[in-house]
Parts: structure tokens; C-alpha cells; sequence
């Protein structure tokens, strides 16, 4: 009696000797290397820091009675990461609360005074497409047995992680009920997010010479009329609501984030969105994102695919956006500089500040913040955009 | 029809609707400013 007492008590040490032990200890390295990345290298730290220690909750041994860990409860029972996952992710209202204090954050000033940037956020989508139909070919032979829905709905999510856009992606994955697959296909999104310094860089150099890179772009420090401010938003939310329907969620939340930004009037829930609620949602996002990165879901073939075909996407779309811009340059008189068609992504205003980095590296006095920030803000709308079509366009194919 | 058929069509729909929205946003800026030239509205502090 006295040993049985002594096992149970001590069942999470001996538990980590057994086989599923050991893939929680592979789990605890790795979300010990999304800590450090987030501590020592400063790479996103408010989402893979949050991430990698859900990561660690939700890999802790099971307890007895429920034989889950306790953070993740049972069915019955839930733990409050599952709490947190149906009431934020499964039902989509994180994401939709996180673009709401995007919105807040944005100034399409830049934007409106130059509208043509507007292009490399659609250009940058092409990554999303091109990953798309390769997932399409790879799916079927790393999962076997997928049906051609599963096939089509696990390659629209896998394709949307390289608009470096986490809330869509997660969106995307939500409304195609991919729930098996969320650890790999969020991890990927946001963690490839926060790699935008170390992922871009090598595939603009690798498509632009340095002379194009030197390329300087005029920009006159103008303000925007604030009715055009205020009237934008509304304008979007009904274009993109009436055209793409599945995009009004995410499009609806950002630009109502952004209409309480430009207003005048309420500038102390501008502040909260910015600040309270982007901060809040944010803990609690990357934790319970964290919290789907159990061994068994994660430590799979699948997840090796998705991690390498979100990769894959990234530089898809990055490159989707430079070499538009290279297309565009044949044409134009007023030269672009080729780089701000990789800011076309949505990881803002990260891409837009990688760019001027970058440009300022080969000219310390060319000045392409403006323009690349016009691209980003652009990228953002072409992500959601992006994400509503393929929604839509691949729930209508499943049906025939 | 095949999968992969079916991937093609939601890539050549998909790209060009998303171009198509977005050229539609760039049209209603232009609208913008022509409607809102600098001056007429009150200037933006930000």
C-alpha cells in the first residue's frame, strides 16, 4: 500500500521514463528555444515567450485521475488553457479582438497620400497561392488516407501562414475545423512572424542588386484630410464586406479599431485598444496557442510539412512582392525601390522597419519608411482580403 | 474534377479578387482625394 501510495505521488517523475515522457522532454527543448528566442534574441517576445511557456503547461505530466495535465483538464473537467482555447480560439474571438487594437494602431496616412502601394499588398499574396497548390501535391503523402476536403482545407491554412498574418491563419484554420492541426499551423504563423528580420533580408538580396536596392522614392511630408480618414474605414469595411462576405470579421474589426483611431472623439478607447486590449488579448493568445503544442499533436510527420510549406510560403510572398515590383519598374518612370514590394506582407510595421533597415544599409540616406509602411498597411488588408477568398472559393469547390 | 483542378481554380479566382478588392480600395482613395483635398477637411494632429 505504502509503494502504491509512494507511485501515484510520484507518477509525473516516473511518467517522464516512459515513451510519451521522453516526447514531452523533446517538447520542453523546444519550448525552451521559443523562450530564449523571445528573451535572448528578441524576436517577438510578447507572443513566443507567452507560447513557448503554454507550451511547457500543457506538456506537464497527466495527471492520474484525469490522465490529461491538469492546465488542460478533461472534457468534463476543462483546465483553464482549454477554458481559455474555447472561449478565444475555437469560437475565433481572439483574433478578431487582436485586429481590433491592430486597426487602433494603424495610420493609413501614408497610404492615402500615395494609393498605388496598395498593389504589393495584393502582389504579396501570391506566396499564399503559390504554397497553396503545392501543399495540394505534398498533403496527400505526408497524411495519409486525406480526403480531398481535408486536402483543401489543410492547404488554404497552410498557404495563408505566409501573409506573416497570425489572427488570419488562425482564422482560416478555425473555420476549416482543423483543430488537430492548430499547434503546427499557429506556431508556424507566429513564430515566422517574429522572423521576418531573419527570413526577408536573404530573399530581397537575393532578387535585387544593390542599385536597386540604392533606388530613393519621394515622399512629401503631407497631411491627410481627416474626413479621408475617417471615411476610409467605413469605405473598406463595405467593399471588402460586400465582395468577400467571409473577410467581414477580421476586415470589420480592424477598420472599427481604426475608425475609433481617427474619429477625434474617443481618443481614450483608441488608447485602450491600443495599449490594454492589445496587451490583454495578446497573454492570453499566445498562451493558449502555447497550450495546443501537446507532444502527441505536435511531435508528428504533419508538423515537420506544415512548419516547412509555411516557410516556404513566407518566402513565396516575399518574393511575390519584390519581383511585382521589378514588373512594375519596367513600366514606370518614377523607379521603385524593389524592396518595398517584400513589405507587402502583414507583419506590421515589422516588415516595413526590416525594409528601411535594409535600405538605409546600402544608402544611410535614403529615406523608404513611408512608402514601405503604405505597402504594409496594404499587405494587412490584402492578407484578410486573401483569407476570405480562399475561404470562400474552397467552401464552394467542396461542394462540387 | 480532380483536386488539383480544384486548387487551380482558387488560386486564378483567388489572386485575382484580391486584386480586384484592392484596386476597388485604391479607386475609393482617389475618390477620397478628389472629394477631401488637404485643406478642406481639418488636418489630421497625428
Amino acid at each position: 500500500m505504502f509503494q502504491t501510495l509512494l507511485t501515484d505521488l510520484f507518477s509525473g517523475v516516473s511518467f517522464l521514463f516512459t515513451g510519451p515522457g521522453l516526447k514531452t522532454l523533446v517538447m520542453f527543448i523546444i519550448a525552451g528555444i521559443l523562450i530564449w528566442l523571445a528573451i535572448k534574441k528578441d524576436y517577438e517576445p510578447a507572443l513566443l515567450l507567452p507560447i513557448g511557456f503554454g507550451a511547457i503547461l500543457a506538456n506537464l505530466p497527466p495527471v492520474l485521475e484525469m490522465m490529461a495535465p491538469a492546465v488542460l483538464g478533461t472534457a468534463e473537467a476543462p483546465g483553464f488553457l482549454k477554458v481559455l482555447f474555447d472561449a478565444g480560439i475555437a469560437n475565433e474571438l481572439f483574433p478578431v479582438l487582436i485586429f481590433i487594437a491592430v486597426g487602433a494602431m494603424i495610420d493609413f496616412t501614408p497610404l492615402l497620400k500615395d494609393p498605388s502601394m496598395i498593389f504589393f499588398g495584393a502582389a504579396a499574396q501570391f506566396g499564399i497561392f503559390a504554397t497553396f497548390l503545392v501543399s495540394i501535391l505534398l498533403i496527400p503523402l505526408v497524411v495519409p488516407g486525406a480526403d480531398d476536403s481535408l486536402v483543401l482545407r489543410l492547404a488554404s491554412a497552410i498557404g495563408i501562414i505566409g501573409a506573416a498574418d497570425g489572427p488570419t491563419t488562425l482564422y482560416v484554420a478555425n473555420h476549416f475545423q482543423l483543430v488537430e492541426y492548430m499547434a503546427p499551423i499557429s506556431v508556424a504563423a507566429y513564430s515566422y512572424m517574429s522572423l521576418v528580420p531573419v527570413i526577408q533580408p536573404p530573399v530581397i538580396r537575393a532578387l535585387t542588386t544593390k542599385a536597386e536596392r540604392q533606388i530613393r522614392m519621394d515622399y512629401h511630408e503631407e497631411k491627410s484630410s481627416k474626413t479621408a480618414l475617417i471615411l476610409f474605414p467605413v469605405i473598406v469595411t463595405l467593399v471588402a464586406g460586400i465582395l468577400v462576405p467571409m473577410s467581414a470579421p477580421l476586415v470589420g474589426a480592424l477598420m472599427f479599431g481604426n475608425l475609433i483611431r481617427e474619429c477625434g472623439v474617443l481618443e481614450r478607447l483608441s488608447k485602450t485598444a491600443q495599449n490594454e486590449l492589445a496587451n490583454l488579448v495578446t497573454i492570453l493568445l499566445g498562451i493558449t496557442i502555447g497550450s495546443t503544442m501537446e507532444a502527441q499533436n505536435f511531435l508528428r510527420l504533419d508538423t515537420a510539412l506544415i512548419m516547412l510549406l509555411g516557410l516556404f510560403a513566407f518566402v513565396f510572398d516575399t518574393a511575390g512582392g519584390v519581383l511585382f515590383a521589378k514588373l512594375l519598374n519596367l513600366f514606370r518612370k518614377n523607379k521603385v525601390n524593389p524592396m518595398i514590394g517584400a513589405a507587402g506582407i502583414s507583419a506590421f510595421p515589422m516588415s516595413a522597419r526590416v525594409i528601411q533597415k535594409m535600405a538605409k544599409e546600402d544608402d544611410p540616406y535614403n529615406f523608404v519608411l513611408m512608402q514601405a509602411t503604405s505597402a504594409n498597411v496594404s499587405g494587412q488588408l490584402g492578407s484578410i482580403v486573401a483569407g476570405g477568398m480562399i475561404i470562400t472559393l474552397v467552401t464552394m469547390l467542396l461542394k462540387l | 474534377m480532380s483536386v488539383f483542378v480544384k486548387g487551380l481554380i482558387a488560386t486564378g479566382l483567388g489572386l485575382a479578387g484580391v486584386f480586384l478588392v484592392l484596386a476597388l480600395f485604391f479607386v475609393a482613395i482617389k475618390l477620397l482625394q478628389k472629394v477631401t483635398p488637404e485643406g478642406k477637411g481639418e488636418a489630421q494632429d497625428g
